[in-house]
């Protein structure tokens, strides 16, 4: 039909068919084609039954494993789904007083630590030419034998540092009592958010070296100095669900919490009023709202007491405070009349960003104000203190990396600590580790501190191994396997107990033949202090179980000490040339950047940037103004410790003067999601301390900041800020509730189609917006459920990410500045626009109401997604990969989509299945609370509840009749089944 | 040379014919396929009456019906070693304790059998044995008489419109007919 010319290029030659005859031929072989096709044999697959089966496995029927989430310091107790031997979701445990069945995005997201690609996958050891090769264990713990043996024949035993993180538990002693029978060596215990100011100002004002649990909860007044309580701050999935109960709108009714902060975080978006204050100056604020509490007579404290502190706040009336902080002075007044008039108050400070090097100094006053409030005892617990207490300051660790340096360690062994990318560049960590002479690593990962020791011996992931956690003083938590381990990996006890009987004088102490003995041993001694009453073996059992012990410990009183009246203020110290603070705040995403080799995480827009993949800077729209920058230009951030660059994210919530970075990017290492991603705002730290505490005062750089002039996509899943008076995400004011001044349902009744029959159900939801604080759970959580692909920064970038669920953002801006937010998802609308405009009948209403999705019947118009409302339709553009062993985590209940087939919420249809399921093998019907979505389940604030709307008197069925409730874009008259309630506001002063 | 083309787009068209006619009757013939041990279901389940709830221990329990393991075969075969007699099969002659020497053979060296599927479903679907066992439905109506049959080979073809014959057929009432016939019963 066609020639190739001399020229190369073809065209149709003339003399032979016409183009008519050829398309004729075309279509019959074609579709014979397609006949055949049809027809082809299906694939030859092969059934691989058990040899022996396992006890414990049904194929088909999951089990549910209780652990403890180890994601961070804060130790959630988890629920973990094991399908045929894989562990493939991870929920909160409802038994845990902690998290009471939530999680967050970073707890779902442990499943990608356990299946990551990049994990180390044997034991290494460094080879002649300087690389690391893999070797067997048996030889890596022999190499790591004779080292210790040489060592201490040496006589340099207590040159052995074990540098771990905080693992209060059986590990830890463990550890102790080894390194203490091998002659001295040190443990250190290094966590990259410490808390040591909290410790010391409770130690100067209660006489208690402690970090506290305070009972938001039971609080009417919350006054944060930037703790992000709600991200990473001691406990954030905690303090989330506590938060809820006491900000959620109940009873009329509804606490107040105001954020204090340069930059207004995640955390600071719930609260009902950001003060930004000058970086560094919280002390004074405190003092200040003292000083008004006590010269007006409003304090709980009396007679010498209350002289003695008017003594000490004397100088910092609001006036004189106005002008250090930045703050009217009429704010400070009113903060101070409102933290004494609704009580019980409590007052938070601590939060890592906003740590000076005068932090101390400003939780004492804090800690003052709390005292003169009443609320030390009440909200504040000094009875259930946090294991965090007890690790070491940031000033211990810059002594271990001076005595590294030095040659003053001999041996370093490293256990889940990365400080080669948490420590300030100041520090020179790395070059300090090159003056240890043998470093072995601990870590399941490549790291940056793991890429310089001399041998890695692997643990296995928390899922794989045995082990427990104290994360406070009311909680133990154990842990317990899940599954098999994938790699070649080894438990770190066992390693200890391992060579232990290779070490002369050692064997008979470490008796124990695995850490699973050894636990069960010091679980012995718990069992005789809680539960003496009860044989170990049934203790043991019915702890397995439930996922550890759970006590509760009431309050106990404090005296504020003399010491916190002899307390001087002063302003905090700033290093740097430049004009502006330069904030690095955790990331609630990315913790200190352990997060960052999850795609889950990466690909979960940050709340307020809505950016994934990628670092940003945000800066002030003035300031950006006035240098002429713009959103998604290159920054460059200079400090005396360096430089980065990184795109500008121009952001109303934050200072003029500040410029801030979140951290967990910008690795140079740990595997091929996080490598060479984003920039770390650490590494341009000052290396400043906080003097009383020695800890590491995050918040003491000063930047100059220009332009690079290069720009590119700043890539977010949200462009716009504004809902351009649509009403997507709605609020009233509690005055405007209490005088039942609000909107009434609009009833729009007209229909072009026949209603829709619903024969046993009609699944629903509410979504309560004044609990929702934005975490980003549940997304993650729908991610983990429904196989839903990462499609990475690209894709993004093309409007191509893949969520069922997301938070959608919005600025407020009539009023201050409130930031809104609203999970979307598919409405299930009972009028759904894209079902008729579906040409093969892939999407239609089922008669449990829901708007169902058939994959195979899809054939990719996207029609649908053109004619929805709501915008939550996803297309697949590609068929997306699941790096192995990553696709191990697949949900076996759910499809995975291919190329071309377009998908959405299904409200879990197969978590609706097997509740149906279970309620027929019962003979009953399906209790109202027994189904929960993913996303729902995850919420660790409960905003989302789903059920029976043709139930009357289900849960979800009152709450669709609310006062506060709505439906989004209702003038359309989609009649979603999803009622949203409108967030509650304060009205403003 | 135009004359050329139509005959040669006929015979195109013919070839894609009978390879359509070919791959569908093979798709359709219901030859079973060669097992690694040649296991017998008329031997089994059929002469000896060993209930399908025996080796298929989950069918009431789970939505997938549990296929034996290699202990399970070896809980009976540690006693039973077989006739030495030929059996006839498919027009061959085999040695029945030859066969079960093979599954021996597995369990001595702990390898699974690496049985080829019989019965073949989409991922997409959503099939559980549970409910339909507990509804009183047969083995037989969907896996066809294998009492019958030495090694089993498919009854039916288990495809959508058949489901949904049966799904339309057995309906006690309008409520449980909307529910059998919705898409989402199957789909997943």
């Amino acid at each position: 039909m066609s020639q190739m010319k001399k020229d190369g290029s073809t065209k149709l030659t003339t003399g032979g068919i016409k183009r008519r005859d050829f398309l004729k031929i075309l279509g019959v072989a074609g579709g014979t084609a397609a006949v055949a096709g049809a027809c082809s044999p299906e694939p030859v697959e092969k059934i691989i039954p058990y040899v022996i089966p396992p006890d414990t496995i049904i194929p088909g029927i999951p089990n549910w494993y209780a652990s403890t989430c180890r994601e961070c310091p804060a130790g959630c107790g988890i629920l973990v789904k094991n399908r045929e031997g894989r562990a493939i979701k991870i929920e909160g445990n409802p038994l845990s007083p902690i998290n009471s069945g939530g999680t967050c995005a970073r707890g779902q997201a442990a499943l990608q630590g356990l299946y990551n690609p990049d994990r180390i996958r044997g034991p290494l050891t460094r080879n002649s030419s300087g690389g690391l090769e893999p070797t067997l264990w048996d030889e890596a713990e022999r190499v790591l034998v004779e080292k210790i043996k040489e060592i201490r024949e040496k006589g340099n035993a207590n040159k052995i540092v074990f540098l771990t993180n905080n693992i209060s538990g059986s590990l830890n002693r463990l550890i102790d009592d080894w390194l203490n029978a091998l002659g001295g060596g040190r443990h250190i215990v290094y966590e990259t958010f410490s808390h040591e100011p909290i410790k010391e100002a409770n130690r100067i004002a209660f006489g208690m070296n402690k970090v506290p649990t305070y009972n938001i909860e039971k609080t009417k007044y919350l006054l944060s100095f930037g703790s992000d309580f709600l991200e990473t701050w001691l406990s954030p999935v905690q303090y989330a669900k506590r938060f809820s109960e006491m900000h959620g709108y109940k009873d009329k009714g509804m606490g107040k919490f105001v954020q204090v902060e340069p930059r207004l975080s995640l955390t600071g978006a719930s609260a009902d009023e950001w003060i930004g204050i000058r970086p560094g100056t919280e002390a004074f604020l405190a003092l200040g709202i003292s000083n008004f509490i006590l010269s007006n007579g409003l304090a709980s404290v009396s007679g010498y007491e209350a002289d003695r502190l008017k003594g000490l706040v004397q100088d910092y009336k609001p006036d004189v405070v106005s002008l250090i902080t930045d703050i009217p002075q009429e704010t400070i007044t009113r903060i101070a009349k409102e933290f004494v008039e609704l009580k019980p108050s409590l007052a938070l400070g601590g939060g890592a960003a906003n740590t000076s090097s005068k932090s101390t100094q400003a939780l004492v006053a804090i800690n003052i104000l709390n005292y003169i409030a009443g609320n030390v005892g009440e909200t504040v617990n000094f009875g259930d203190n946090l294991t965090l207490s007890n690790v070491n300051s940031y000033s211990e660790i810059t002594s271990l990396v001076d005595s590294m340096s030095k040659g003053e360690v001999e041996l370093l062994l490293i256990y889940d600590v990365n400080p080669a990318f948490t420590l300030p560049k100041a520090l020179k960590f790395e070059d300090a580790l090159k003056g240890v002479p043998f470093v072995v690593s601990f870590s399941s990962f490549m790291d940056e501190t793991t890429e310089g020791a001399n041998l890695v011996l692997p643990d296995h992931t928390t899922l794989e191994k045995w082990g427990d956690y104290i994360p406070q003083d009311s909680v133990h938590g154990l842990i317990q396997p899940i599954m098999d381990p994938i790699f070649n990996t080894k438990a770190t006890g066992d390693v200890i107990l391992s060579i232990s009987k290779k070490i002369e004088g050692l064997d008979s102490q470490f008796a124990s033949n695995t850490f699973y003995d050894y636990l069960r041993d010091s679980w012995r001694q718990i069992q005789v202090s809680y539960a003496p009453d009860k044989d170990f073996e049934t203790f043991w059992k019915e702890t397995v179980e439930s996922g550890g012990i759970y006590r509760e410990i009431p309050p106990i009183k404090a005296q504020l000490s003399q010491e916190a009246s002899s307390v001087s203020f002063s302003e905090p110290k700033f290093e740097g040339q430049g004009d502006t603070y330069f904030m690095a705040y955790p990331s609630y995403r990315y913790y200190d950047g352990r997060g960052a080799n999850k795609p889950w995480l990466q690909e979960l827009p940050d709340a307020i940037t809505t950016a994934v993949w990628d670092s940003w800077v945000e800066i002030n729209p003035g300031t950006a103004e006035k240098m002429g920058i713009k959103d998604g230009d290159f920054i460059s951030i200079e400090s005396p410790y360096g430089n980065i660059s990184t795109q500008a994210y121009i952001y109303k919530g934050i200072r003029k003067d500040t410029v801030a970075i979140p951290i967990g990017l910008g690795h140079k290492g740990y595997g091929r999601y996080a490598q060479n991603r984003g920039v770390n705002p650490i590494d341009i730290l000052s290396p400043l301390t906080d003097q009383e505490s020695g800890g590491f005062a995050w918040l003491s750089t000063k930047v100059s900041i220009s332009n690079t002039g290069r720009h590119e996509q700043f890539v977010r899943t949200q462009e716009n800020t504004t809902q351009a008076g649509r009403g997507i995400a709605q609020s009233i004011t509690l005055k405007e509730l209490g005088s039942g001044v609000h909107e009434e349902h609009e009833k729009n009744e007209f229909n072009m189609y026949p209603p829709q029959k619903y024969i046993a159900h009609r699944w629903g939801m509410s979504i309560d917006l004044s609990k929702c604080i934005g975490c980003g759970a549940c997304v993650t959580a729908c991610y983990a459920e429904n196989n839903v692909p990462v499609v990475g920064k690209g894709q993004v970038a093309k409007r191509r990410e893949m969520s069922w669920i997301r938070i959608e953002r919005y600025y407020e801006e009539d009023n201050g500045f409130d930031i809104r937010f609203i999970p979307m998802l598919c409405q299930h609308c009972g009028n759904a626009p894209c079902e008729p405009v579906c040409p093969v009948y892939a999407t239609y209403h089922n008669p449990d109401g829901l708007n169902a999705m058939v994959y195979n019947r899809c054939v990719g118009t996207r029609y649908c997604s053109n004619n929805c409302t709501y915008k939550v339709r996803r297309f697949n553009w590609f068929t997306y990969e699941w790096h192995e062993p990553l696709n191990w985590q697949l949900n076996p209940d759910v499809s995975v989509r291919t190329k071309g087939i377009m998908e959405k919420c299904t409200f879990c249809v197969q978590r609706i299945r097997f509740g149906k399921d279970r309620a027929r093998d019962e003979g009953r019907n399906v209790r109202d609370g027994e189904i929960t979505p993913a996303c729902a389940q995850a919420c660790p604030t409960k905003v989302i509840v789903f059920g029976d709307l043709k139930d009357t008197e289900s849960t979800v069925s009152h709450l669709s009749k609310d006062e506060r409730g709505y439906l989004v874009l209702q003038e359309v008259n989609t009649q979603p089944a999803i009622t949203y309630l409108k967030k509650v506001t304060w009205d403003k002063a | 040379m135009k004359k050329l083309l139509k005959l040669c787009s006929g015979v195109l068209l013919l070839i894609l014919v009978f390879l359509g006619l070919y791959l569908y009757t093979a798709e359709s013939s219901t030859k079973a396929p060669v097992q690694p041990v040649l296991f017998s279901h008329k031997i089994h389940a059929g002469e000896n009456q060993i209930p399908c709830q025996y080796c298929h221990s989950y069918v009431t329990e789970s939505s997938m019906p549990g296929i034996p393991s290699v202990q399970k075969c070896m809980g009976c075969h540690s006693y039973i070693p077989g006739k030495d007699v030929e059996y006839i099969y498919d027009g061959k002659s085999i040695n029945m304790q030859k066969e079960i020497e093979k599954v021996k053979k597995y369990w001595d060296n702990k390898q699974p059998i690496p049985w080829t599927r019989v019965n073949y479903l989409a991922d997409f679907v959503y099939f559980t044995h549970k409910r339909h066992v507990l509804r009183g439905i047969e083995c037989a109506t969907c896996h066809g008489d294998v009492a019958s049959m030495d090694v089993v080979k498919r009854a039916h073809k288990l495809e959508m419109g058949w489901c949904v014959t049966c799904h339309e057929a057995n309906a006690k009432d309008e409520m449980e007919l909307a529910r059998l016939k919705d898409c989402l019963t199957c789909h997943k």
